[in-house]
């Protein structure tokens, strides 16, 4: 006789009784794994340096043109 | 743990078989047995008046019956038993709390399912023991 075997990553084989025990010792299984996929992490860039100071420079700028618009007024 | 001090009550008995070397329990069993024989080796002469003998060798078989579960590894261990190499076999009768623990390696001489319009499908499952059986207490 025979029997289904699974391994970790699911894969199966036809095992004939004289080797099943050595397959259980070598974690094989008889039922199917649930093989279950991890969900990939999404992956946050963080923006550069440079740019994030840019950034900053660029809304302290917007203020001072504020500023300058409302004394103008 | 203590030994029973009065009759066993079969309605706790457990089986463990191997699966790749660990003692797994059987699950849904309704019944086991073991037996235990001796051989006898006539040494009777003409001239006795009754047969004599010397005690020779001992063997022991063993049966389990079973509802048939494919999803239980001891189970389908106990499938793949015939031709494999022997096996430790665990039997508690009472249990595993209290009573005795018989126990040996076995070969797996038939295994059977069987399956009828009027019950749950069974799997009877026959086994030579190899060696001695050890009997421990718990």
């Amino acid at each position: 006789m025979a029997i289904q075997m699974y391994d970790k990553q699911g894969n199966s084989k036809i095992v004939e009784n004289p080797q099943v025990q050595d397959h259980l010792r070598s974690g094989w299984k008889f039922k199917k794994p649930v093989v279950t996929e991890k969900p990939q992490k999404e992956i946050q860039t963080k923006p550069h340096w440079r740019q994030r100071r840019r950034i900053k420079i660029l809304k302290a700028e917007a203020d001072v043109i504020n500023n300058n618009n409302k004394e103008d007024e | 743990m203590a030994t029973n001090t009065a009759v066993y009550s079969g309605h706790s008995g457990v089986a463990k078989f191997d699966v790749g070397g660990s003692a797994t329990l059987v699950a849904s069993i309704t019944a086991f047995g073991i037996s235990n024989t001796g051989d006898a080796y006539e040494t009777t002469v003409l001239g006795s008046s009754a047969r004599t003998y010397l005690p020779g060798l001992t063997s022991a078989t063993g049966t389990l019956s079973l509802l048939w579960r494919d999803d239980d590894a001891a189970q389908l261990a106990l499938y793949s038993g015939p031709g494999a190499a022997a096996a430790t076999l665990e039997l508690y009768p009472s249990g595993q709390g209290t009573g005795i623990k018989l126990s040996g390696e076995v070969i797996v001489t038939s295994h059977s399912i069987d399956t009828g319009l009027d019950g749950a499908v069974t799997s009877e499952v026959a086994v030579q023991f190899t060696g001695a059986i050890t009997k421990a207490d718990l």
